[in-house]
């Protein structure tokens, strides 16, 4: 799914990037590790987590953007170098399966 | 090709940056998909390591330029891992509160390594801990 289309749930767009990307399917998690053990390309990331190793972790495994959940915000250096990679961050108001269930509704 | 990198001890903001930089050399010189994601995991893993549990230490990479072979070396300088067996099961961590705040400590750092490398090696004491994988 193109990733322009999830802009049409009741997210924010955290960061000035190009949305060209394609989501290929959904991850949520909150343990880095887990993460990282699970993580696939083009995957949309729904998490807690907002300090700057998100950002290493999307990067590693070319995630097609970030989604905090639960409206917690990313740090200044987590918005800076996400840009800076063009990685897409969204805030969700919503918790995690909330925001699943949305998501869900889009065609995931 | 053989490059070095310094982990400082409590320095999350930094951690990562090997694991990226090797993952981006990698994808230069055109390394498959499969092995480049089993490379990230295990070395960011292992990285991620240094930062929590140790004093500091090195990240070490290798690659052979006739057969292709991926050599990764984790040293650090202590304090070691008591009870090597005990850290290799699945969801043991001795992280601290910081890091567990940060979503690191699940337990699966070790597990994750070997489960991706083609080789991997682990020997620790007091004076440090010393890892090392091959991937091909």
């Amino acid at each position: 799914m193109d990733i322009q289309n999830i802009l049409r749930l009741p997210l924010q767009l955290i960061n000035e990037v190009p949305l060209n990307g394609q989501v290929e399917d959904i991850y949520i998690g909150d343990l880095l590790s887990v993460v990282m053990a699970s993580g696939k390309e083009g995957m949309l990331w729904l998490t807690v987590q907002k300090h700057l190793n998100v950002i290493a972790i999307a990067q590693l495994h070319d995630f097609a953007g970030i989604v905090f959940v639960q409206d917690s915000y990313p740090d200044e250096d987590t918005i800076q170098k996400a840009t800076e990679l063009q990685i897409p961050l969204f805030l969700s108001h919503k918790d995690a399966f909330g925001t699943a269930k949305d998501l869900i509704g889009l065609g995931f | 090709m053989k490059k070095v990198y310094q982990v400082e001890k409590d320095n999350y903001e930094d951690a990562g940056k090997a694991s990226t930089d090797i993952k981006r050399t990698l994808k230069t010189l055109g390394i498959e998909r499969k092995v480049l994601k089993a490379v990230a995991i295990a070395c960011y893993e292992a990285e991620i390591n240094i930062v929590i549990h140790s004093d500091g230490g090195t990240v070490t990479f290798e690659i052979d330029d006739d057969d292709g072979l991926i050599r990764l070396s984790f040293d650090d300088i202590g304090p070691g891992i008591e009870d090597l067996e005990l850290a290799q099961t699945p969801g043991y961590s001795t992280a601290s509160p910081k890091a567990r705040s940060l979503g690191f400590g699940a337990g699966m750092g070790l597990v994750n390594m070997k489960s991706v490398a083609s080789s991997f090696d682990i020997r620790s004491s007091k004076e440090g801990t010393h890892i090392y994988m091959t991937f091909q």
